[in-house]
C-alpha cells in the first residue's frame, strides 16, 4: 500500500486495493481516449458526407462504451469512498478526476455533433419533401408512373 | 425552388411519359438516395442520444464532491 493510501475500516479491502485500482483507471483513461478518438472520426466522416463511416464510429465508439461500463463502477466506488472519507488516495483521486473531465469533452464533442446532425435530418427531410411535391405534381398531370413510383418510395 | 432531385424526377417521369408507361430507373435515384440518407441519420441519431444519455450518468457518478 503506497504511504499516500490511508484505509478507515475493514469495508476497504481488497475491493479498493489501490494497485488494481489504479490499473483499471489507467485502463479506462486509454479506452477514453479512444472513445475520443473515435468522435473524432465521426466528426471527420460527417464533414465529408459519408453516412457509412459516420455510423460505423458511432458504433465503434458505442462498443468502447460497452467496455469500460464494467471499469467505472470500481471507480464510483473510490468517488464514494473518497466522499465518506473512508479512502484517501490523492493520486487515485487525480485520476478519476481526468477520467471524468475526459467524459465531459467527449460529452461536449458529442453534443456538438448531435446539434450538426440535426441540421443534416432537417435538410434531408426538406429534400424528401420537395421529391414528394415534384412526385405529386406528375402524379397530378397523369404522367404518373414515375411519379407514382417515388411516391411510394417517399412515403 | 426545384431541387436537383426534384427536376431528375421531372425530366425522369417527361422521358417516362414520352417512352411508355415503364418509368426509367434514375427516377428513383434521387428519392432512393434521400431515403437512404435519412435512414442512416435516423440510425446515426440513436447513438448519440444513446451515447449522449450514458455520458451523462457516468459523469455524474464520477463528479467530485461539492
Amino acid at each position: 500500500m503506497s504511504e499516500a493510501t490511508m484505509y478507515a475500516g475493514p469495508t476497504s479491502a481488497p475491493l479498493l486495493d489501490p494497485d488494481w485500482l489504479r490499473a483499471v483507471a489507467t485502463e479506462v483513461y486509454s479506452l477514453c481516449e479512444r472513445m475520443f478518438s473515435a468522435g473524432g472520426e465521426a466528426a471527420a466522416a460527417r464533414a465529408d458526407g459519408d453516412l457509412p463511416r459516420l455510423l460505423e464510429a458511432l458504433e465503434q465508439r458505442t462498443r468502447l462504451m460497452h467496455r469500460i461500463e464494467p471499469l467505472l463502477t470500481p471507480l464510483a466506488m473510490v468517488r464514494a469512498s473518497i466522499r465518506q472519507g473512508t479512502l484517501h488516495d490523492p493520486a487515485l483521486e487525480q485520476l478519476v478526476d481526468e477520467i471524468a473531465a475526459w467524459l465531459q469533452s467527449i460529452l461536449s464533442a458529442t453534443e456538438e455533433l448531435h446539434a450538426a446532425l440535426d441540421g443534416d435530418r432537417q435538410q434531408v427531410g426538406r429534400e424528401l419533401q420537395k421529391l414528394e411535391h415534384a412526385a405529386l405534381a406528375q402524379h397530378a398531370y397523369g404522367t404518373g408512373a414515375a411519379g407514382g413510383a417515388v411516391l411510394d418510395l417517399v412515403r | 425552388m426545384s431541387t436537383p432531385a426534384a427536376t431528375t424526377l421531372h425530366a425522369a417521369a417527361a422521358a417516362a411519359r414520352a417512352g411508355g408507361d415503364a418509368p426509367p430507373r434514375e427516377a428513383f435515384a434521387p428519392a432512393g438516395d434521400a431515403l437512404r440518407r435519412h435512414a442512416l441519420l435516423e440510425q446515426v441519431a440513436v447513438q448519440v442520444r444513446l451515447q449522449e444519455d450514458w455520458l451523462s450518468g457516468q459523469i455524474r457518478t464520477l463528479q467530485p464532491p461539492r
